[in-house]
């Protein structure tokens, strides 16, 4: 029986760490196709490069484990950054700035929550919606087209270093940090996975408020697109009311989908959604070092989506695979060193 | 009886059919009323909008996004979704031009526009309709490639087209009339027809509607479900000529958003994101209103902005009014909050009012109907803590409704529910676990991503003081203590979804448990576990009890009732027959007898008919799960049932022989021939009819008219060049609904809207509408009324004599025992006996327990 536990344990941990081995095939790639991009320097800024779409797909990837969508981050990100840096004006008062930041980020995501969670609505219109409606309040804030940044702390927000280490990266890794907590050791975590997992009425009958939930999770993906919104303010130094957009809404769920959230809900870790962020930043970093036409990465990025999808439809049926071995063999069950001693 | 044929139809009466057929839904009305009234609005604020002008302006803009939005009708019809046609757009219109510039010659760059389109569409098609995948994802992933693509081929600037062709498509005019309009009235026309006149439209609705009940009903899912995606593609390339005529040019962004103003248009022209309702003449009258209400913004110069704000929030509405509980829920609000915060404060109180002594749970005179049937009336007995009581009856006595009450999922219609001697209201599962009650049903409530200690705290996660952080070692340590006292042999830290059958079970238990319940309900707890799995659960119920629990236990078999319980509460036909059996001084026989024994106040009809050849031929069938071993012979002319408890296997049985499930072992010989790897199109050419177990699951198409029901499976064997054969349609229709005596007696009524029974007759009539040789019926009359039952019995007789092969499934005894030619007995997936008419229920019952050795 033990022979099977540890091979059956083993597929398992290989099914885990797919999203590592897989970055690590690109880099070893890369590394023979475009060494320029393997440097450490040029390394460093990949995984600052990578940073937004990490702190985004984070919230992304707590949206897609209940099962829904928000397709409303993407120019939310848009949103929150004109109506912050609009209205700090010249003075620049950040704490000001980033009140508002919140605001309009929080709001969002009380208003998704509200939509989905309260209403049941479901999550693609929903966020459809939401989607339009910021389409509109960006426009409505950001009259003068593009907005300068000139507040220093902002600036060095996005530019500066810590210890070495540039902010963008050490904001990313509080923001990992933090979720990592959050989905492991509480208990807004273990409900979440609840919610998206197989027997969608197992969270409701136990007791969890359902409602309740949904809405603080779609806040929760609204405050991840403020952080965004302020690193990446931060790193440009301007802000157009194009900033983020549609692409950086498709790297943040392709990241998710390659750092094994599946979309059929469920499952995701945050350490998968940072590997998949990482991918993504590597290989758009690696098309423009190499040259590629900047316009192509829509297609590169929707390739690289396809290829998710198709890798992610597999390791379900993997799992499913697994799972169905497991059960029929019974050995998940058998508590080995817990061993109860039996008494008749 | 007689079936007349029709008389010709008047011309008023035509008109009249062809007006409702257009208008389709009474909302629809309502929709172009808001678009008259809306335009109105604006000319009254804008004199000059109400201008030949104008409209043609208006034409023009909403051109494109209809033609999108109609073949995007066809695949929210079909529970999908699609987010690439605006990349589309912009894709195929960059190939065109750039084809135009090398000189192909324009009816050629024009093909390969709206091929282009299509091929696209085949991607989307493959990954969503062959592969899977989830629709949002699939077209996210192509919108994306199609936009980089387009950037990428026109080396992102524009690519300039000078057709004069093209043009006159974008911006010429037929007299008044922009071609662009013309264009789009002919896909919407062409739209229209396909979904309302071929059997293709048919086959969207029913995908869409019922994907199962599409399945056996000898659809191809899979391949409509790609074809939607590819018409989608397909209009998007006619989207991009227009566009290339209207700009003179190719412009990589151009579309941009073009899929959300398409899906606006059909989510507020009244189809459901559901699937399976709705249709073109809503999208077009909701891209018209959307076309009126941008313009009508942009002609009071009103910001950009305001138009976004409007266009979100005409969505939500949209969405928000075709949801019927909504409406009913803000109506009633202020009412139903009240009532809320009134039961809750009850709950709380009965879970504090626990009494001394020894805890009691009873039923009192409790009642409970379904749709005009009675599923249980004047139930009254009790349970105590400490004791295992068996809720005995053959199926459909009312059992399960009994439990659903104690578990706060069902209110009772009539008489209360005491706990220990006060009375309580269970309105929501929470205020039955509040009051210590737990109930183990046959569907789990366990989340198969979280470990078995998640499972057993969710809900009721034990926290750090203060914050949300998890105690996870002290439910860890608590989950352990349990298994080890209820002697589970399951670590804490297994995956639930890799837990058997048998062992999620334990740990439901477990869970009872932790929520301290001290009376636990079992609903046939054994019935799919493996041997070794049901002796780990009496010990398990054999504990509870000594810890002073109260178990409900139902179960049909006799040797875990009488191992367990120590007595037993007989129902009989929703009624208790005795609450009080002592199982030691009652043997079996007589226990058998209490269940069975009733007047025959129903007599069904029997005709006798001369058997034929043998139709079919099953031995020694298994499906790897319920059924091990299961023969049967059927012949022409005759009618055998399949008798025996459930979990017996019986509907599995037909399942294989209609093709809907795979066989492991075992042989199926139709009309003499053998037959392997059944599909339902191959057991329909077989002349194989099945009429599922649950009409709701793989039977109806509840969207659906009953008209377009009825039809369903004759369509496949019946359309011409695709076509849907009206007049040949609306005979077959009328013949059946006069036969079974469907009311009400109108073919257009959704299916939906119809009682039971006569929903059941429809899928009788599904079945018998293909004119089968081997009739498979799953409980035919099961959830109808008496008069229903006596006109499904006369339509199988007449069946009968015609010389088809009848194989019934019924857990009616008086029913089989009558209707039947032969009876066979199904005991744990094995044939344990064949009986011909004439036998006793005591005799058939006594075998379907397993209590009696079978000498066929």
């Amino acid at each position: 029986m033990s022979g099977h536990d540890t091979r059956l344990s083993a597929q398992r941990l290989i099914l885990a760490s797919a999203p590592l081995v897989l970055l690590l095939v690109f880099l070893a790639v890369i590394a023979v196709v475009e060494p320029r991009v393997v440097e450490p320097s040029n390394l460093k800024e990949v995984v600052i490069q990578a940073s937004p779409i990490a702190i985004l797909a984070l919230g992304a990837m707590v949206v897609l484990i209940t099962g829904g969508i928000d397709l409303s981050a993407g120019f939310g990100v848009a949103m929150i950054a004109v109506a912050m840096v609009g209205s700090m004006g010249i003075e620049g008062d950040l704490l000001h700035g980033l009140l508002i930041a919140l605001l309009f980020g929080l709001g969002l995501g009380l208003v998704n929550g509200l939509l989905v969670g309260v209403l049941r609505i479901p999550a693609f219109i929903a966020t459809l919606a939401t989607f339009t409606a910021v389409q509109g309040v960006t426009l409505t804030r950001a009259k003068s087209g593009t907005l300068i940044v000139s507040d220093p702390t902002l600036l060095r927000i996005g530019t500066g270093t810590v210890a070495g280490i540039p902010f963008p990266i050490v904001i990313a890794a509080g923001v990992a940090l933090v979720m990592i907590v959050l989905m492991r050791l509480t208990r807004f975590g273990v409900r979440t996975y609840a919610i998206g997992s197989g027997e969608p009425d197992a969270a409701r009958l136990s007791g969890v408020p359902v409602a309740r939930h949904l809405v603080l999770v779609y806040v929760l993906a609204g405050l991840l697109t403020t952080v965004t919104a302020v690193l990446l303010a931060g790193r440009s130094g301007v802000v157009a009311p194009n900033i983020g957009g549609v692409s950086l809404l498709l790297d943040a769920i392709a990241a998710t989908v390659i750092g094994g959230t599946s979309i059929f809900g469920g499952r995701g870790t945050v350490w998968g959604t940072l590997v998949g962020a990482i991918i993504i930043a590597l290989i758009t970093n690696a098309l423009r070092v190499s040259g590629a036409d900047a316009s192509s990465l829509d297609l590169w990025r929707g390739g690289i989506i396809g290829l998710a999808l198709l890798v992610d439809a597999a390791l379900q049926f993997l799992r499913r695979r697994l799972e169905d071995r497991e059960i029929s063999l019974g050995t998940a069950g058998a508590a080995d060193d817990d061993r109860v001693a039996a008494a008749a | 009886m007689a079936d007349a044929p029709l008389a010709p139809i008047p011309m008023a009466a035509r008109a009249r059919r062809w007006a409702a057929d257009v208008t389709e839904d009474p909302a629809l009305v309502v929709l172009a009323v808001t678009i008259v009234v809306v335009f109105a609005g604006f000319s009254i604020a804008r004199p000059d909008f109400l201008s030949v002008e104008n409209v043609r302006n208006i034409g023009q803009q909403t051109a494109v996004i209809a033609i999108i939005a109609v073949a995007m009708t066809l695949v929210i019809l079909g529970r999908g979704l699609d987010i690439s046609p605006g990349s589309t757009v912009a894709l195929t219109g960059v190939i065109g031009a750039l084809l135009l510039q090398d000189g192909v010659s324009t009816p050629l760059a024009l093909a390969a526009v709206v091929l282009a389109g299509a091929g696209v569409g085949v991607v989307n098609g493959i990954l969503i309709g062959a592969l899977g995948v989830s629709p949002f994802m699939a077209t996210l992933a192509t919108l994306a490639s199609a936009r980089g693509a387009a950037l990428l081929l026109s080396g992102d600037s524009g690519v300039g087209v000078d057709n004069a062709t093209i043009a006159w498509l974008g911006d010429g005019r037929i007299g008044p009339v922009p071609v662009s309009i013309v264009v789009a009235a002919l896909v919407v026309a062409a739209g229209w027809g396909l979904l309302n006149r071929t059997e293709f439209g048919r086959w969207v609705r029913a995908v869409g509607g019922n994907p199962e009940t599409a399945k056996a009903s000898l659809i191809p899912v899979r391949s409509v479900t790609a074809a939607t995606y590819v018409l989608t593609g397909a209009a998007a390339g006619i989207g991009a000529v227009i566009t290339l005529g209207r700009l003179g040019s190719a412009q990589p962004l151009a579309g941009s958003g073009l899929e959300f103003s398409a899906i606006t248009a059909v989510v507020i022209g009244g189809t459901k994101l559901s699937g399976g309702e709705g249709g073109i003449t809503g999208t077009v009258l909701g891209a018209v209103l959307v076309g009126v209400i941008s313009t009508g913004l942009s002609f009071l110069h009103v910001p950009q902005e305001t138009t976004y704000f409007v266009t979100g929030g005409l969505i939500l509405v949209a969405v928000l009014l075709h949801r019927p509980d909504l409406v009913r829920a803000a109506r009633g609000a202020p009412r139903t909050l009240a009532a809320a915060v009134r039961r809750r404060r009850r709950a709380t109180a009965v879970a504090e009012g626990a009494g001394t002594g020894v805890r009691t749970v009873a039923l009192d005179g409790v009642g409970k109907r379904f749709a005009g049937a009675v599923a249980v009336d004047d139930v009254s007995f009790t349970v105590r803590a400490g004791e295992v009581v068996a809720l005995m009856g053959e199926n459909g006595a009312g059992k399960s409704t009994l439990v659903k009450m104690l578990a706060g999922a069902q209110p009772p219609d009539t008489g209360s529910l005491t706990i220990d001697g006060h009375q309580v209201t269970l309105s929501r599962p929470e205020h039955a676990t509040h009051a210590g009650i737990s109930v183990i049903h046959q569907h789990f409530s366990l989340a198969p991503d979280l470990t078995v200690t998640e499972n057993v705290f969710l809900g009721h996660e034990l926290r750090l003081l203060g914050t949300g952080l998890l105690r996870r070692r002290a439910m860890r340590r608590r989950t352990r203590d349990i298994l080890a006292e209820l002697q589970i042999d399951l670590s804490p830290d297994a995956r639930v979804g890799s837990l058997g059958v048998g062992q999620r079970q334990m740990v439901e238990v477990a869970k009872a448990l932790r929520a301290e319940a001290w009376f636990v309900a079992m609903d046939e707890p054994t019935s799919a576990l493996s041997h070794r799995e049901r002796e780990s659960l009496y010990v398990l119920v054999r504990r509870l009890r000594d810890r002073g629990i109260g178990v409900m236990y139902i179960s049909h078999r006799m040797e875990e009732v009488y191992a367990l319980a120590s007595r037993a509460v007989v129902l009989r036909d929703g009624r208790v027959v005795a609450d009080d059996v002592t199982l030691a001084e009652t043997p079996e026989p007589a226990l058998i007898a209490m269940m069975v024994g009733r007047k025959i106040d129903q007599v069904f009809p029997h005709v006798d008919a001369t058997a034929g050849e043998l139709a079919l031929r099953i031995r020694g069938l298994a499906d790897g799960r319920l059924l091990h071993e299961a023969d049967v012979d059927v012949h022409a002319g005759e009618v055998v049932v399949l008798v025996g408890l459930n979990g017996s296997g019986r509907s599995e049985v037909l399942r294989c022989v209609a093709g809907m499930a795979k066989p492991t072992a075992g042989s199926i010989e139709v009309h003499g021939r053998p037959v392997s790897n059944l599909t339902p199109r191959l057991a329909s050419n077989l002349g194989i009819a099945w009429v599922p177990e649950d009409r709701h699951d793989a039977g109806l198409v509840a969207p659906m008219t009953v008209s377009a029901n009825l039809s369903l499976s004759w369509l496949r064997g019946s359309s011409r060049w695709g076509l849907v054969p009206r007049s040949a349609e609306r005979d077959l229709v009328s013949q059946l609904v006069a036969r079974l005596h469907v009311r009400p007696a109108d073919p257009t009524r959704r299916a939906a809207m119809l009682s039971g029974g006569n929903q059941q007759k429809v899928v009788i009539g599904k079945a018998l509408a293909t004119e089968p040789s081997i009739l498979l019926l799953d409980e035919p009359t099961r959830g109808v009324d008496v008069g229903a039952k006596a006109e499904i019995h006369g339509q199988i007789s007449e069946l009968k004599q015609r010389g088809a092969a009848i194989l019934m499934v019924s857990s009616e005894l008086p029913e089989a025992l009558n209707v039947a030619d032969r009876l066979v007995v199904l005991h744990e997936g094995r044939t344990v006996a064949v009986r011909n008419r004439g036998a006793t229920e005591d005799e058939i019952m006594t075998y379907a327990f397993g209590r009696a050795s079978a000498a066929t």
